[in-house]
């Protein structure tokens, strides 16, 4: 029976929801509308629903919506600002870090995380950051391009969504 | 998932109520990374869920003049994170950082892995070197209880309904030390222990070893000969690490299950002793590091 109500930021606007206790975060945003999240597993495996919520990387089917009660959720939606993609997508994009797709908001908003704390991560924190979130087809060589990539736009040191030599 | 009452109490006493109110139809919860997966499978469905995640008397750790003390919401990052756990129990940290994954440690807690009592808990076996204690409220009032007892079999403790675990105190060790935390894995993430072995030196006026298994035995377990060699030794040589290794391995008894066999494991716990050990004696810089 849906008779609790939960307030959350979600990508910067304050939102009432109206949830059962048992929905989890994972539920609720993608009911809500933000669809980017993935259920994969359900099991806290795979990573695809990755949020940022009070600006920790998290697992949003480990989390019950009631618990995120006056937290801050950030999605991959929220990235985009003025209908241009944050410098991470046009990596991924760029890298082209992405096949079916269904891990790659997790992956972006690891990503995200990651480089908010550190700006300039070596290889292995890399793949320590990214080791709880699965990729079954790219085999991850181009994820990690893309995650330095990314790096190297936010730092200043490239450009973002410039084609590579090679495209 | 089966329908629930959640419950978020702002304050201990007002969970132990709670408790009290719904007895056997109420399970706790803390960082759910655990609990949530078992309500998605239906493997618990409890009536009510207690979630303690809105008590902000549980939040943190706390260092104390000659303790410090893990309060039961804090996740494994926030222990990875903190310098005084990393300066004192470098054996915890290195168990938090082979546990699950980066995203899953920012809502695990510490507490939580040793409530769950699985035996490839990986706080468990650290948390015996450091010879923790579990602080436990009831309506009765606190009691502490060390870990070895605080763990009665697989996901088997002896909390009593209506009881919460507030937290876990460790004395703080004022002399030299250092520890480490091996874990036998299939892949570096994501992954729960075949074998772990957890050691630590403390270099004080005499020197001591202490050394826990994790997932060989169904209640946590020191190596207690092998500890007492080592630390009735002068000189600790290759000979006395195979020696310990050795009474190491003849201390556990594991299963077989589907992530290794019985052998295997036995085989791991002497392999993995001797490496704990000879890190331990390089030295308090030495990372450690799972496998």
């Amino acid at each position: 029976m849906k008779d609790k109500y939960v307030t959350l930021t979600i990508n910067g606007r304050k939102t009432t929801l109206v949830v059962e206790d048992r929905t989890t975060l994972l539920t609720a945003l993608r009911e809500y509308g933000v669809t980017s999240l993935k259920r994969g597993c359900e099991e806290g495996e795979c990573g695809a629903c990755t949020v940022i919520m009070n600006g920790l990387p998290q697992k949003s089917c480990l989390i019950l919506v009631r618990e995120a009660e006056g937290a801050e959720i950030l999605t991959v939606e929220g990235l985009i600002k003025k209908g241009r993609l944050h410098p991470v997508q046009q990596a991924f994009i760029d890298e082209g870090a992405i096949q079916c797709g269904y891990c790659t908001p997790g992956m972006v908003m690891t990503t995200y995380a990651l480089l908010s704390k550190n700006p300039s991560p070596e290889e292995e924190e890399i793949r320590e950051a990214l080791s709880g979130n699965i990729c079954r087809c790219t085999g991850y060589l181009s994820i990690i391009r893309a995650v330095k990539k990314s790096a190297d736009i936010l730092s200043g040191k490239a450009k973002g969504g410039e084609l590579r030599e090679d495209d | 998932m089966r329908d629930f009452v959640l419950e978020r109490p702002r304050s201990i006493s007002q969970a132990l109520e709670i408790l009290k109110n719904h007895g056997e139809k109420a399970i706790l919860k803390s960082g759910g990374t655990d609990v949530i997966v078992w309500l998605h499978k239906s493997l618990k469905e409890p009536d009510y869920l207690v979630d303690l995640t809105a008590i902000d008397q549980l939040r943190g750790i706390v260092m104390n003049d000659d303790n410090v003390e893990i309060r039961a919401l804090v996740t494994l990052n926030q222990v990875i994170e903190d310098n005084a756990m990393n300066r004192y129990f470098p054996a915890l940290v290195q168990a938090c950082k082979a546990h699950s994954d980066p995203l899953i440690r920012n809502r695990a807690t510490v507490v939580g892995n040793i409530c769950a009592a699985v035996p490839s808990g990986d706080m468990i076996a650290p948390l015996m070197c450091y010879d923790a204690k579990v602080e436990i409220v009831g309506s009765r009032g606190i009691r502490k209880v060390p870990v070895s007892d605080f763990i009665t079999g697989p996901k088997k403790t002896s909390l009593r309904q209506e009881e919460i675990v507030t937290g876990i105190r460790i004395a703080i060790p004022f002399v030299e030390t250092s520890g480490c935390y091996l874990k036998a894995i299939r892949r570096e993430a994501l992954d729960i222990a075949q074998a772990a072995v957890c050691c630590t030196l403390h270099k004080g006026d005499s020197r001591e070893f202490r050394i826990a298994f994790c997932a060989v035995s169904p209640r946590p377990l020191r190596a207690v000969e092998a500890e007492k060699l080592l630390n009735s030794s002068s000189v600790i040589d290759d000979s006395i690490i195979e020696n310990a290794a050795r009474l190491a391995a003849d201390a556990v008894n594991p299963i077989t299950d589907v992530r290794a066999s019985r052998e295997y494991r036995i085989d791991m716990i002497g392999e993995l002793t001797k490496r704990a050990i000879s890190i331990c004696l390089r030295g308090p810089a030495e990372e450690g590091g799972p496998r």
